[in-house]
């Protein structure tokens, strides 16, 4: 392999590793695109050798320190820039690369790119990048050693064979499921935030701010709602309430006040009482995957059916009485007009911080000159979702007051810095507020009666006490566009639809697979066999047992044969090369140890040392055999009967002389 | 089939490149089970599936390879020697890459990049020994490192064995001219003549003078026919070795003894050539004369073997039926 192509199949190796980085947000485009250029430029440019000087080399360093930490640097959190300092490392190693020694080293970074691409990919499409790469590093790791061993690799892909590199990478592929399935699984898959105890949607349940933007990038499914009726799910019941949150400390929001045991009738929890009828709503049911704390109810739920025991929050949110392993179904009765909402009082317990001056001053300026509670909290809720930008990379600095910095400073922030900027400007003014957390949105079936929620459904809005009918009345500061929106699929999405599913199996059958999910596994393995013994009486046991052992036996009798093979080990033996192994049987059981390498000609030579008389007639059957097994035209078999005439006279001069 | 009939001489040792990749999969494996990230669980999946797969593949390989080695009937001491070796790959399933057998010493002998399921490849390996005599040919071992490279596993494939070098053939000039064994020496010459009588009349065979042909009876049967007459001069010419030295440790000594030997191998092998009997006398031991150079080695053989001896050593033997020629370490020459 000449440095220009080890040069070129590092390019296309980097350019391989760097395909991910655009469909992720880890790593920041002048990254990954600077490293997609020395990709490209190592393909289309091999014979050009960079060879920059110790100066040039130092400047280049500082250069990719001072652009690290122009992107932010750690205030990311340590992944992004060491991201970043990944990418810019391999590049410039792998274009300075001049020899073999330093293509294995520029080879290993480009390994550690394509892991940390591959590790941070969570869509479906990643198993064909995967088994594709796996294909891909046979055929480089059979072709290195190859040159490493002093063998040219030849050009056009003749070496490695491209069967054997994919039926070997297939295998090592198979291979992994089932060590994929029993590596032990300490922690839960795709942590998120600072480690709380329990969750709410997936946010730790004292709302880190800092975590949720890994949240609203997964594509775990969180719960699937069914409708039980056949009737479509509609848009307005896809706002899954868990429960309301205040704001605790400047920086986090927990939910207040005792737990109570809810309302049961008939067997069922009445949010309201007998206030709604049942044959007024419809009927849901909800799968969660991962049930942590609470459950999750549609806008305008009346009852609900659950198999565990729950709580009831001040709130109205359901609080699980016990821990429960997942998926757990419950049914829940949603109100088809009219919707109730939440009437619980406002508390009145005083705040534990102080307001920035500043918001103080937004607020007042926000609703000048307006009169009422309603017109003021749709001022604040429309100021906000006009004038602040969406996004979920920012503000992800621990700050003391992270509303204050979003409000004055950072203007950007995901759902819970519009929630929370809301009600802190709502608590202003006067007007009593909270965040509830929960899920909106959802894709639907092609049917509509189904609905997958995902991890990245997850979202903040707000509550308000208007004084209105006593109830608390709902505002989405969040800019429209990016609230997670029930998704409906149209005629030609079935397609769609499908990927949907698979992404929904990756998701839950891969991406979540944990502690839980092996000791299910388990579980079912063993009942499995349970079953089988239950079904199976004792006059099956006999055909079990020849089941299991005709393969075994094969096997036996397989290297038996081979053991006691014919030791000239050729795929077509004719007679004389018969008669030959016949000698050297007749050698070993005379005491000479005939080795396995031996040739037609040792044996014959050795039988004449042993059996001088016999010299003759095994001279002529070597002659044949050797005709028999390395005639360059082929395979000439002897005339039977001559061989036979002379393997006779042979063993007669054999047994003659003992 | 136990592991040692299929596997001799099996050594399996760690690369270097196999440390570092059990090194991150040990990586891979604290991070995927510190994370809980299912694609690095993944990976690690990959990663060992990989390991199992090459083991495995490389194994079998090694398992698989065989080797059939013929080496040529007569070695000469400084002459390359073509020995024949075949490999074959007996599996049914697991093609070979970059297989390389390595004699006793480590030193390549030949590589193959690849030997797909049940084929066979021949090649010719030169090998060369400086000097005559006995040598142990140590164990050829086959190494296989691919398919990725963890381990170097290797076997012994060919079996060690002892060959004997005869000595090294010189020049035919050198030898004929100084020491008379060439073609051009009286004896030679004195062997050549017609004044003999007819034995038989032949066909014409390649290298027959032609002043043997007997036209007469080549004209009549309309084909070559040459008349074989008993020689005149049908006395065997004996080689006389005296293997005695004034200092058998001294180099200069061995050297030149050395050279002798070459001198007499070369001079037998020429006078067998030309058809003239040739008896070997070395030391004390008398070797009865030969014809043919198919029996050369009966007279090789010893000169291969002969070792230099003190001067209190036994003198040569004394022939009486043949001419002598006579070579000495010591200084005197043929006589």
């Amino acid at each position: 392999m000449t440095v220009e192509d080890s040069r070129r199949l590092l390019g296309v190796l980097l350019l391989w590793a760097l395909v991910p980085f655009p469909f992720l947000y880890i790593i920041m485009p002048p990254f990954w695109l600077t490293a997609a250029a020395v990709g490209l430029f190592l393909c289309l440019r091999p014979a050009s050798r960079l060879r920059p000087s110790g100066l040039v080399l130092n400047l280049i360093g500082v250069a990719i320190i001072v652009a690290v930490a122009f992107a932010g640097g750690v205030r990311v959190g340590p992944l992004r820039p060491l991201g970043h300092l990944l990418l810019l490392l391999t590049s410039v190693r792998v274009a300075m690369v001049s020899d073999r020694r330093s293509f294995l080293r520029a080879i290993l970074l480009v390994l550690l790119v394509w892991v940390v691409a591959l590790t941070s990919s969570t869509h479906v499409i990643v198993v064909l990048y995967f088994a594709a790469s796996a294909v891909l590093w046979w055929w480089v790791g059979i072709s290195v050693h190859l040159a490493g061993i002093g063998f040219e690799i030849q050009k056009r892909g003749v070496i490695p064979k491209p069967r054997h590199v994919v039926a070997a990478a297939l295998l090592a592929l198979m291979l992994s499921v089932p060590i994929f399935l029993v590596l032990p699984r300490l922690r839960s898959p795709w942590i998120a935030g600072r480690g709380g105890v329990s969750s709410v949607t997936g946010f730790t349940s004292h709302v880190d701010l800092a975590g949720v933007g890994t949240i609203r990038q997964s594509h775990q499914v969180a719960m699937v709602v069914r409708s039980v009726t056949g009737e479509s799910i509609r848009s307005e019941w896809m706002r899954l309430r868990a429960t309301a949150l205040q704001r605790v400390t400047l920086d986090s929001w927990a939910p207040r006040g005792a737990f109570r045991v809810p309302e049961y009738i008939n067997g069922r929890i009445r949010l309201h009482g007998g206030a709604y009828r049942l044959s007024d709503a419809v009927e849901l049911e909800i799968e969660l995957v991962r049930p942590r704390r609470y459950l999750f109810l549609p806008e305008g739920t009346i009852a609900l059916s659950a198999p565990v025991a729950v709580n009831m929050d001040p709130s109205g949110g359901l609080v699980l009485a016990s821990r429960s392993p997942g998926p757990l179904v419950y049914s829940v009765w949603v109100q088809r007009s009219d919707p109730p909402r939440a009437s619980d009082p406002p508390t009145d317990a005083a705040p534990r911080f102080e307001l920035d001056p500043a918001v103080r001053e937004l607020a007042s300026r926000i609703v000048d000159g307006l009169d009422s509670d309603p017109e003021r909290a749709k001022a604040i809720e429309s100021y906000l979702s006009r004038n602040y930008g969406y996004s979920l990379s920012g503000m992800t600095q621990q700050r003391a007051d992270p509303v204050s910095w979003f409000l004055l400073h950072e203007r950007q922030g995901h759902c819970e810095y519009f929630a929370g900027a809301m009600v802190a400007l709502l608590n202003d003014i006067g007007v009593p507020a909270r965040m509830v957390a929960g899920f909106s949105g959802g894709g639907l079936s092609l049917d509509g009666t189904e609905a997958v929620i995902r991890q990245a459904n997850a979202h903040t809005w707000v509550e308000a006490w208007l004084g209105e009918n006593d109830t608390w009345t709902v505002f989405d500061p969040t800019p429209e566009g990016e609230i997670p929106a029930l998704s409906r699929p149209s005629g030609g999405e079935r397609i769609r639809w499908a990927v949907d599913w698979i992404q929904s199996a990756w998701d839950r059958y891969v991406l979540t697979f944990g502690f839980g999910e092996q000791v299910r596994l388990v579980t079912a393995m063993a009942n499995w066999f349970e079953v089988l013994l239950r079904r199976m009486s004792w006059r099956h046991l006999p055909w079990a047992l020849a089941v299991l052992a005709v393969p075994v036996l094969g096997w036996w009798i397989r290297r038996r044969l081979r053991a006691s093979g014919p030791r000239l080990k050729r795929k077509v033996v004719g007679p004389a090369a018969v008669a030959v192994e016949r000698i050297a049987h007749r050698l070993e059981r005379g005491g000479i140890e005939v080795p396995d390498h031996a040739t037609v000609r040792w044996i014959a030579n050795a039988a004449r040392d042993r059996w001088p008389a016999a010299g003759s007639p095994v001279g002529d059957l070597a002659w044949l055999a050797e005709r028999e097994l390395y005639a360059a035209e082929g395979p000439q078999f002897s005339d039977g009967a001559i061989v036979r005439t002379l393997w006779l006279r042979a063993r007669k001069a054999m047994s003659s002389a003992g | 089939m136990a592991f040692a009939d299929s596997f001799p001489g099996f050594r399996l040792r760690l690369t270097r490149w196999g440390v570092g990749y059990l090194v991150a999969c040990v990586v891979l494996g604290l991070a995927a089970v510190n994370t809980g990230n299912n694609a690095l669980m993944a990976l690690l999946g990959l990663a060992l599936g990989s390991y199992v797969v090459s083991g495995t593949w490389s194994r079998q390989v090694l398992g698989a390879i065989e080797a059939t080695v013929e080496l040529p009937s007569e070695l000469y001491a400084g002459r390359p020697a073509v020995i024949d070796i075949e490999l074959s790959n007996t599996s049914g399933l697991f093609p070979a890459y970059g297989l390389v057998l390595r004699d006793a010493d480590g030193r390549t002998v030949l590589r193959e990049l690849f030997l797909a399921t049940g084929a066979r490849s021949q090649h010719a390996v030169e090998i060369e020994f400086p000097r005559r005599g006995w040598h142990e040919l140590g164990p050829w071992r086959l190494d296989v490192l691919l398919p990725l490279g963890f381990f170097l596993k290797s076997k012994d494939l060919v079996a060690g064995r002892q060959v004997l070098v005869y000595p090294r053939l010189l020049p035919s000039s050198a030898a004929s001219v100084r020491r008379g064994g060439g073609r051009r020496s009286p004896d030679a010459l004195e062997s050549r003549g017609r004044e003999g009588e007819v034995t038989q009349l032949r066909d014409y065979r390649e290298g027959d003078e032609l002043r043997s042909m007997h036209w007469k009876q080549t004209a009549r049967q309309q084909h070559l026919v040459v008349v074989e007459r008993q020689r005149a001069t049908d006395k065997p010419v004996f080689y006389v070795v005296d293997p005695r030295l004034h200092d058998p440790t001294d180099p200069k000594h061995l050297d030149r003894f050395e050279h002798m030997l070459s001198e007499v191998a070369t001079g037998v092998v020429q006078r067998l050539r030309e058809g003239v009997r040739v008896g070997l006398v070395v030391g004390p031991s008398v070797i009865p004369p030969v014809r043919n150079l198919r029996s050369a080695r009966m007279l090789l053989r010893p000169l291969a073997e002969v070792e230099a001896a003190p001067m209190d050593a036994k003198p040569p033997a004394a022939v009486n039926d043949g001419r002598t020629v006579a070579f000495s370490a010591t200084g005197s020459g043929p006589r």
